[in-house]
């Protein structure tokens, strides 16, 4: 299987402060790959890493193939066009699809001649999408796409995001802390916290191998070899912890229960036996 | 690229193109009116015309203040086309829209170095140009065209400054990022380098040459006490000699020594009554003029028999090669600076 993104020891130290370190990841290629983490966990630096607006520090990322990528708050020239920014793409682009974009602008219902500064938030981030898909990418990283956006916008975009790479299955990177819309769309999945990977998996790998075991109150410490505790919560009867789990639970005294994408991303999230200390990260679940 | 380049300046650039057309346009109706008021002095210039001499210098007073825009022409087109070139991009986030297209970072500095320099050299060179033409019946009718202020309103250092100032502009953006504080950067430094080389290195681009006065009833002088108590005599302002551009006047005997304390209180002694602070030819401290003139005739008098002015200047026939070496100084400058742009886009930036 060929990757989209491979990174390997890969750090980002801005003045004293690392953004991003120890950073190994392999995401598979035509996976639409989410990545997660609270604000700060370094997954702009990431992406910005990946499209070379920032030198590694240490270690290397690469991508095959062209990349496509849609920056956070969707950067465009406030005075000009949207038909100015088309000419931009295909005078910036060699292989520009311009067929596709004007198709996408009257899709969208944009005055060609309305000034980027006019637009709402969702039809900028519209405009910088079909931007970053007119160049015909094989890997689009987008950070933080739909983070400014209403509900309908952005479910909208989303829509728009799908149906493409359903049509073109290209490689997605997707950044966002709204781990609701991730889940919509996204079957591959990297959590980064303080500065590091978490976790990087397949979104149904992850809901197979995660498990709340619910229980009289006992020390986790005991517990078979092939559970790992990723959260845990004792009450002085009872104890709950999120596990990860190869195979199936067998002990009669754990009450199991399976989880959401969104539960098993709280639990590495909130602290469990092998986080970072630095803080308890929030998730904005929805807005 | 070039498109985009040119997109990005174009509305600006359509205001200044609009600007200069009017300039242009009134410098060669007054021009060509200029020259035939030059022609008709030159023709009868050997039976003594002196009228229309009179007349065709004070032609056009209001036109030749396009001279001042020449002036600060430079540091409008560095703080409007130079700081907002990369700064403007930093500052709105665009830069991550434009340094994540096919085009490579290196082709988009390099490209929007060379359109962005080429306008103003096109700008500011058409400007100088039309300028030079235009001021030509004055400057062959005693204005001196060494001296500093117009000196940076002809020929080629116009060019050469705008230039500068774009640079400076073009390398203030990328490195501070905001387009404001660029803005302002490029204004005082280019203020501030100009005024520098105009002043402190320009006077010594070529060793000055200088010319001996004799000292006379008429030239002025003044006098002071120093420290000590001692007189001091000295010009009372620089000797302005045609077409040169004036250094300094100084007081000197053939060996080029200035007279001494102990000399002058010889040579001088009537000015000793007088108290100072005092000037020449001013009475103070209740000593009628007619005394401080007569003290001040025969000191001139007794000095003039060794010591004589010593005028530094720069010949106005250097006016070219001051003018090459110049340009030369502030195209090195801009070739830096862009140098440094190109490299802190392509290296240093995010």
């Amino acid at each position: 299987m060929t990757s989209a993104l491979t990174a390997t020891g890969l750090g980002k130290r801005f003045g004293s402060k690392w953004a991003l370190r120890d950073c190994d990841l392999d995401i598979p290629e035509g996976r639409v790959a989410g990545l997660v983490g609270p604000n700060g966990a370094g997954k702009s630096t990431l992406l910005q890493l990946a499209v070379r607006l920032l030198e590694p520090t240490e270690g290397q990322v690469q991508v095959d193939g062209k990349i496509g990528f849609l920056a956070q708050d969707a950067p465009l020239y406030a005075s000009m066009s949207v038909a100015d920014h088309l000419r931009f793409g295909r005078h910036m682009n060699s292989d520009w699809d311009d067929a596709f974009a004007q198709r996408r602008i009257s899709d969208l219902g944009l005055d060609h001649r309305q000034r980027a500064e006019g637009l709402s938030g969702g039809q900028r981030a519209q405009l910088a999408l079909t931007l970053a898909l007119a160049k015909r990418p094989d890997l689009l990283l987008l950070d933080e796409p739909v983070a400014s956006l209403d509900p309908l916008a952005r479910r909208d975009f989303l829509a728009t995001l799908t149906s493409y790479v359903a049509e073109h299955g290209i490689s997605v990177v997707l950044s966002s802390h709204l781990l609701a819309d991730l889940e919509r769309v996204c079957d591959f999945l990297v959590l980064l916290s303080a500065a590091r990977v978490q976790l990087a998996a397949d979104v149904d790998t992850l809901l197979a191998d995660h498990r709340r075991i619910v229980g009289p109150r006992r020390d986790l410490a005991r517990l078979a070899s092939d559970l790992h505790v990723v959260w845990s919560s004792h009450t002085d009867k009872q104890t709950t912890a999120v596990v990860r789990v190869e195979g199936a639970i067998h002990d009669p005294a754990w009450q199991v229960e399976e989880l959401s994408l969104e539960d098993v991303v709280l639990a590495y999230m909130g602290g469990g036996p092998e986080a970072e200390p630095p803080a308890r990260p929030m998730l904005g679940v929805a807005r | 690229m070039i498109w985009m380049a040119w997109r990005q300046l174009r509305t600006s650039a359509a205001v200044v193109g609009l600007a200069l057309v009017a300039l242009l346009v009134t410098l060669a109706v007054t021009g060509v009116h200029l020259n035939h008021e030059y022609s008709a002095y030159r023709a009868c210039r050997d039976i003594g015309c002196d009228g229309l001499l009179a007349q065709l210098q004070q032609s056009y007073p209001h036109v030749m203040l396009i001279g001042v825009l020449l002036l600060a022409g430079p540091a409008v087109l560095g703080i409007f086309w130079g700081a907002p070139l990369v700064g403007r991009e930093m500052e709105s986030g665009t830069y991550r829209l434009a340094w994540t297209q096919g085009v490579s970072r290196t082709r988009w500095i390099s490209t929007r170095v060379l359109v962005g320099a080429l306008t103003v050299l096109v700008t500011s060179g058409l400007l100088a140009f039309a300028f030079s033409w235009w001021s030509k019946p004055f400057d062959l009718t005693g204005t001196t065209r060494i001296d500093p202020t117009n000196f940076a309103q002809r020929g080629v250092v116009p060019v050469a400054y705008a230039l500068f100032a774009f640079g400076l502009g073009v390398a203030a953006g990328a490195l501070v990022r905001r387009t404001l504080a660029a803005m302002a950067v490029t204004l005082v430094g280019f203020v501030g380098i100009r005024m520098i080389v105009q002043y402190l290195v320009r006077p010594h681009l070529m060793t000055p040459l200088t010319k001996v006065v004799a000292l006379g009833p008429r030239m002025p002088l003044s006098f002071k006490r120093t420290l000590g108590g001692g007189l001091q005599l000295l010009p009372g302002h620089d000797i302005s000699l045609p077409h040169a551009w004036t250094l300094g006047t100084t007081l000197a005997d053939a060996s080029g020594h200035p007279p001494s304390s102990a000399f002058l209180n010889h040579a001088c002694t009537g000015l000793l009554h007088i108290p100072p602070p005092s000037h020449a030819l001013s009475g103070r401290g209740g000593v009628p003029p007619a005394q401080v003139m007569a003290a001040m005739q025969t000191c001139v008098q007794n000095v003039s028999a060794r010591y004589h002015l010593l005028v530094s200047y720069q010949p106005g026939s250097r006016f070219w090669a001051f003018q090459w070496i110049e340009s030369g100084i502030f195209v090195g400058l801009a070739v830096a600076l862009l140098g440094i742009a190109v490299y802190w886009v392509r290296r240093r930036l995010v």
